[in-house]
């Protein structure tokens, strides 16, 4: 096995549903390639330590740091980000939900706490109740909002996503 | 900040002191600069030699000068202080190239507490000054020490306030692009003074003002700590000048803890008498306040308002404050929510706490017994005037919302279940909406408290308004955009609010802070929108030949009152006033636009109360909230969501102080934080859901009635929490006056009751 | 904060992974979950020149779990998918009870069990937990494989008997007595904060309801987890009991050299070490179907 030295190495991924290819640095961080690169802002870097949670995006389907993954990981990878989220411009119920409920201040926190929702509600039948929902959350840090216009949106397009007819959310 | 690009845009990261104090020899970047993909690095030796310092917006009487410049140029006084500015193809070449450069340091001696500076032969930061007492304040109200001599009960403590930071989840940031072919500067930065930051750019790098355009994007947070002038500010134009290209720096996170100011650290001596029926007589204070290495933009303005808001909502006749401001090795001290005010109100709420204990009363009765009634009002404190306030039935509300005599009742089950259940309150007042100019001037502060709102209809009758205040999460643009759908009689969707562009929006008096968006700048607006209106109304009139007085506006439509058939549009009445000045009356001009100041003549005091209710694990001292509720009076309400959230917001930061975050530095003034692991920002977790209710007592004197919200929930709630905590470590005489309040200073509190035998709580076995 | 230039290589076998560890010796670092070391290299506190990339190899991504005979994970199994996976919480519950107060979701989507095992933070709760259910981990270096037994892997603070040239590959739990009873417990300033303590603890008892036997391991309380000696001796054949489990608390503080940090002072450890000493045996006595006399 012979190890590259510092250069550029191809990666190929799925970003949102599109194929993307690229020459990237080995230590060029994964959120570094979506917001420069790839010119997907909406991941934002709070922290670049794993603790703030703002550069959260789901990788294979489970939420991630992208401040903690080097882009030439991700080589085969499926990445979503905050900006496959909603459809053609409209927002998806979750982002609905947040608008309603004031479960944003600045917005610096709120792409990483749409993908760890939206994991959460994927994979949490029924409405989250609020303990635990919170502990689910206790990954995303927030500065502007006190935190409980966030839980009440989540737990809101929990509800709706029970009324409508189940559909993956985002 | 990080969204932004310019073409040809080159990124800048800085090399910054690692010492607390310490001559620069020199310093050679020769090797950085011979770096592939380096472009340049500039010191403080490229800077000329008359290179002005960084200005200040406030300048009290008699403060001394603490020169600091864009890059160090031969010493340098806390770690973190910007050295060298290096600028690269990209960030991480940049970081590589920083590692290249090599300074010959000559440390000195470090200062790393204000006590530790005050001592005799202590080291000093700035060599001309005899100490390291940066300014004196004092204020007195009627006799203090007689007040002493005959009062029944007499407390005192001494309060230790720790450092911390506003801590914004985004760091800061600055985009710098120096046309050089037009010797124009475009400066984007994260900052909530972006006309005073133009004013200052021009006196420091010699470019006119009208040559510098000071752009503000959407700022990921700020309270208070982006309402300074930095050093790199400076640095990143200097940069792009000498590279000829747009250069962006981001501040990263480790960069933050040193770089971007510091909040809140003093020690304060206070003293209060009362008569044994509970009346508060005196109140006295020294204070020391812990600016770190410099006066950084606002002085220590923070420390002054501390100073003169010790009396609070009390109608306290005497009073003293002996102030100084100290510089230390550490980080400058600057603007945080709340400034000085959640420090005067820890203080005064705890001394109450204490008279009560003293006299075996209950706090609320106490308080209840000294608050400013209403027919005192317009009140003079130690300095302000507070103009109006229903404190009382703010009290009453806030205790039966909180259900107190509910709590204090099952509190002595607890007791007696060996459970240490507390309930805390604390009534704040709080300055907003400033302020008026000539008081501002008359403190020192190098701004008018005015705003202007610029609002122009546009030829489709859609409105666009313009103000020189930003947007940084806190909402007021909607706010804004209320008052003037609201005074045009036009949809909220008809209007757009462009904020944050020196080249496109008026000068703001002071700046976004001090809660007085919604109030001097909704004011403002709510002026110019007025004039606009008056003018549609005239060329309606003229349109529909009926008087101006007959007409209503009613979703951009004017018609006639009694007559809905015979209307005109806005759109109609722009296109008259740009497109068809035919149609206009006689002798008026075209356009349809206006420009109005507000002044405000005076400032606002909106107030509330916080009672917090926590149960403390008595083997662990972990703390857990059990309700908090949270009743204030800010007059009007323009956007309720909003308020609320900045309540939430505030009550949450209130919270930090109160129990998890510090900047701690050890004895050589090095700093012990430097990531998320040691700097604790609270989570959802620990965070209650507080029970929000309002009085609603419009301002008397702003227009619309709004006093100001922004920083309200900050300022009362350190204090609820720790008397909350305080109260539930009753069994053990404890008495907190440190923040913040660790599990481990719980126990040790706990322990030492018990060790001297002052616990009346029988120990528990473990469970 | 972004890392210095190293370069990197992901091979798919573990043969291959040790071949660039012989060449590059302590110049090189190993990735498994990140977690712990990209904040390291993002602020540039380590500047490996070799960054070797293990989570191509697919065989470090298997958990045995024999019918008979322990269970084998292998280094890079991720936090997540232990915690979710069924047999795991049936077999290793200390461990799944463990692993769910690693940070959060996000980190332990990507935190792998051998990483933490190898990164060996004082701090740390699976190190704590290998001590407790008598682990060994599987090590392959230049000369071949070869097993450390947990009670001889943990050296220091970040210190472990893996030297640079060689790679964990698995770590393996020996088959669990039924009826056991369990619990692992921690305090930490934040929720999903590095613990200030934490107490696995694991207890066996008879069929007349007495203890055979009690095992701890505490993490946060000094260089490496420290597990409690001696413990069956005090417990061996008595009902479980308040004053029982107090002593066995006075033991764990008595025994302990916490250290002080920025979050928490020595003493401040050695109480709530004692504390959760008692709260995680009672809640194991109850697990194990047993009943706590006052």
């Amino acid at each position: 096995m012979t190890v590259t030295p510092v250069d550029a190495r191809p990666v190929r991924m799925l970003v949102n549903g599109d194929e993307v290819e690229a020459q990237v640095e080995s230590r060029r961080l994964l959120a570094d390639f979506l917001r420069e690169d790839l010119e997907l802002c909406g991941t934002h870097l709070g922290c670049e330590h794993g603790v703030c949670g703002a550069c959260t995006i789901l990788l294979d389907g489970e939420p991630a740091r992208s401040c903690l993954l080097l882009a030439v990981q991700c080589d085969g990878a499926e990445i979503q980000t905050v900006e496959g989220l909603g459809r053609d411009g409209v927002l998806a119920p979750l982002q609905e939900a947040f608008r309603e409920h004031h479960a944003l201040q600045c917005g610096f926190c709120t792409p990483g706490f749409l993908m760890t929702a939206s994991y959460v509600l994927s994979t949490t039948p029924g409405v989250p109740e609020e303990r635990e929902l919170r502990e689910a959350l206790a990954g995303n840090l927030c500065r502007c909002t006190g935190y409980h216009n966030i839980v009440d949106a989540v737990q809101d397009a929990a509800r709706r996503r029970q009324q409508t007819s189940p559909q993956k959310e985002g | 900040m990080g969204d932004l690009t310019r073409p040809r845009m080159l990124h800048a990261v800085f090399l910054r002191s690692p010492y607390p104090h310490a001559l620069v020899r020199g310093v050679d970047a020769s090797r950085a600069t011979a770096m592939s993909g380096v472009h340049a690095v500039l010191t403080g030796a490229d800077l000329p030699a008359d290179f002005p310092a960084q200005p200040l917006n406030h300048l009290f009487h008699g403060q001394r000068e603490t020169p600091y410049y864009a890059l160090a140029r031969d010493r340098v006084r806390y770690v973190g202080e910007p050295v060298a500015i290096v600028v690269a193809d990209s960030p991480y070449v940049a970081e590589d190239a920083r590692e290249e450069i090599e300074v010959d340091w000559d440390p000195l001696p470090a200062v790393a507490s204000a006590e530790v500076a005050l001592e005799d032969g202590a080291s000093r930061l700035y060599d001309d000054w005899p100490d390291n007492v940066a300014a004196t304040f004092e204020a007195d109200m009627g006799d203090v020490d007689t007040a002493l001599a005959e009062a029944d009960v007499v407390v005192s403590a001494r309060f230790d306030l720790q450092r911390l930071f506003a801590c914004p989840l985004e760091g800061r940031g600055v985009l710098a692009e120096w046309d050089l072919f037009r010797d124009e500067l475009t400066l984007w930065t994260s900052s909530q003074i972006p006309h005073i930051a133009r004013d200052f750019l021009s006196w420091v790098l010699g470019l006119p003002e009208p040559r510098i355009r000071v752009i503000v994007p959407r700022v990921g947070g700020a309270f208070g700590s982006k309402f300074h002038f930095y050093p790199e500010e400076v640095a990143v134009p200097l940069a792009s000048r000498a590279t000829g290209r747009p250069v962006r720096w981001l501040e990263d996170r480790a960069e933050s803890f040193l770089a971007t100011v510091h909040a809140r650290e003093q020690i304060i001596e206070a003293t209060m008498a009362a008569r044994s029926d509970g009346t508060v007589t005196a109140v006295s204070g020294e204070i020391l306040g812990d600016m770190g290495a410099a006066l950084h933009t606002v002085s220590y303005g923070p420390v002054w308002l501390t100073s003169v808001m010790l009396t609070n909502v009390y109608a306290i006749p005497n009073a003293r404050v002996r102030t100084r401001a100290v510089v230390t090795n550490k980080t400058p001290l600057g603007s945080y929510r709340g400034w000085g005010q959640p420090q005067a109100n820890f203080v005064v709420e705890r001394l109450i706490d204490q008279v009560a204990r003293r006299l075996d009363a209950d706090p609320t009765e106490i308080r209840r017994r000294n608050l400013i009634p209403p027919d005192r009002f317009p009140y003079k404190g130690l300095h302000h005037v507070f103009d109006n306030g229903e404190y009382e039935a703010c009290l009453d509300r806030g205790l039966e919302l909180a259900d107190y005599t509910g709590w204090r009742e099952r509190q002595h089950r607890f007791r007696a279940d060996g459970r240490l259940v507390g309930v805390g309150l604390s009534f704040y007042v709080e300055n907003t909406a400033l302020g008026p100019s000539r008081l501002l001037n008359a403190g020192g502060v190098l701004s008018g408290g005015y705003d202007i709102g610029h609002v122009r209809m546009e030829t489709n009758g859609e409105v666009t308004v313009f103000t020189g205040l930003c947007e940084m999460g806190q909402g007021f643009t909607n706010g804004l955009a209320q008052l003037a759908a609201d005074e045009l009689g036009v949809d909220l969707a008809q209007v757009t609010v462009v904020t944050g562009d020196t080249q496109t929006c008026p000068m703001t008096g002071y700046g976004t802070g001090a809660s007085r968006s919604a109030a001097v700048g909704g004011a403002a607006v709510m002026k110019a929108a007025g004039t606009v209106r008056r003018k549609v109304l005239e060329i309606a009139s003229h349109m529909l030949e009926a008087a101006a007085g007959d007409l209503e506006i009613n979703a951009g439509v004017i018609s006639i009152a009694g007559s809905p058939d015979r209307y005109v549009t806005m759109a109609d009445v722009g296109r008259a006033a740009y497109l068809r000045p035919a149609d206009l009356p006689d002798g008026m001009d075209p356009g349809l636009e206006a420009i109005e100041v507000f002044d405000p003549p005076q400032m606002a005091w909106p107030y509330g109360i916080n009672v917090a209710v926590v149960e403390v694990d008595r083997e662990t001292g972990e703390v857990t909230f059990l309700d908090y509720v949270y009743v204030h009076d800010t007059g009007t309400q323009l956007n309720p969501l909003i308020v609320e959230g900045q309540i939430h917001g505030g009550i949450a930061q209130g919270i930090g102080m109160a129990l998890y975050e510090e900047l701690s530095y050890d004895e050589d003034a090095q700093p012990r934080v430097g990531t998320f692991l040691d700097y604790l920002l609270p989570t959802a977790l620990e965070i209650p859901r507080p029970r929000v209710d309002h009085l609603v007592t419009p301002s008397p004197i702003i227009p619309g009635g709004m006093k100001g919200v922004g920083e309200a929930g900050a300022i009362g709630s350190p204090a609820a929490v720790t008397a909350a905590i305080e109260d539930a470590l009753r069994p053990f005489g404890a008495t907190i006056t440190r923040l913040p309040v660790t599990p481990q200073a719980i126990l040790e509190l706990i322990a030492s009751a018990e060790r001297t035998g002052t616990s009346t709580l029988v120990p528990q076995a473990a469970r | 904060m972004k890392p210095a230039p190293f370069a990197y290589c992901d091979p798919t076998t573990v043969d291959e992974a040790v071949a660039v560890l012989a060449d590059a010796g302590d110049e090189a670092k190993l990735l498994a979950g990140g977690q712990s070391l990209m904040p390291l290299l993002n602020l540039r506190i380590v500047r490996p020149s070799v960054l070797v990339d293990l989570n191509r190899i697919e065989q470090l991504s298997e958990i045995d779990a024999r019918e008979i005979g322990g269970i084998r994970i292998g280094a890079t199994v991720r936090q997540r998918t232990l915690e979710l996976d069924a047999t795991m919480r049936e077999r290793l519950p200390l461990l799944v009870e463990a692993v769910r107060l690693v940070a959060h979701v996000p980190i332990r989507t990507r935190g792998t069990v051998g990483g933490s095992v190898a990164h060996a933070d004082p701090a740390a709760e699976i190190p704590a937990v290998t001590l407790v259910l008598g682990a060994t981990m599987h090590v392959v270096g230049p000369t071949g494989p070869r097993m450390i037994p947990a009670t001889e892997f943990y050296l220091g603070p970040f210190t472990t008997g893996v030297d640079p040239s060689d790679l964990l590959v698995a770590v393996e739990f020996p088959p669990q007595p039924p009826g056991a009873g369990w619990a692992f417990l921690e305090i930490a300033r934040l929720h999903g904060a590095f613990a200030l303590v934490g107490v696995a603890a694991l207890i066996h008892a008879g069929a007349d309801g007495t203890l055979e036997d009690a095992r701890l391991a505490l993490c946060g309380v000094g260089g490496t987890p420290v597990e409690i000696e001696g413990l069956d001796e005090l417990v061996r054949g008595q009902r479980p009991s308040a004053s029982l489990i107090e002593q066995v608390a006075r033991r764990v503080r008595e025994t302990i050299e916490p250290f002080t940090d920025t979050q928490a002072g020595a003493g401040y450890r050695r109480e709530v070490a004692g504390v959760l000493t008692a709260r995680a045996l009672h809640l194991a006595a109850l697990r194990a179907g047993l009943e706590v006399a006052a």
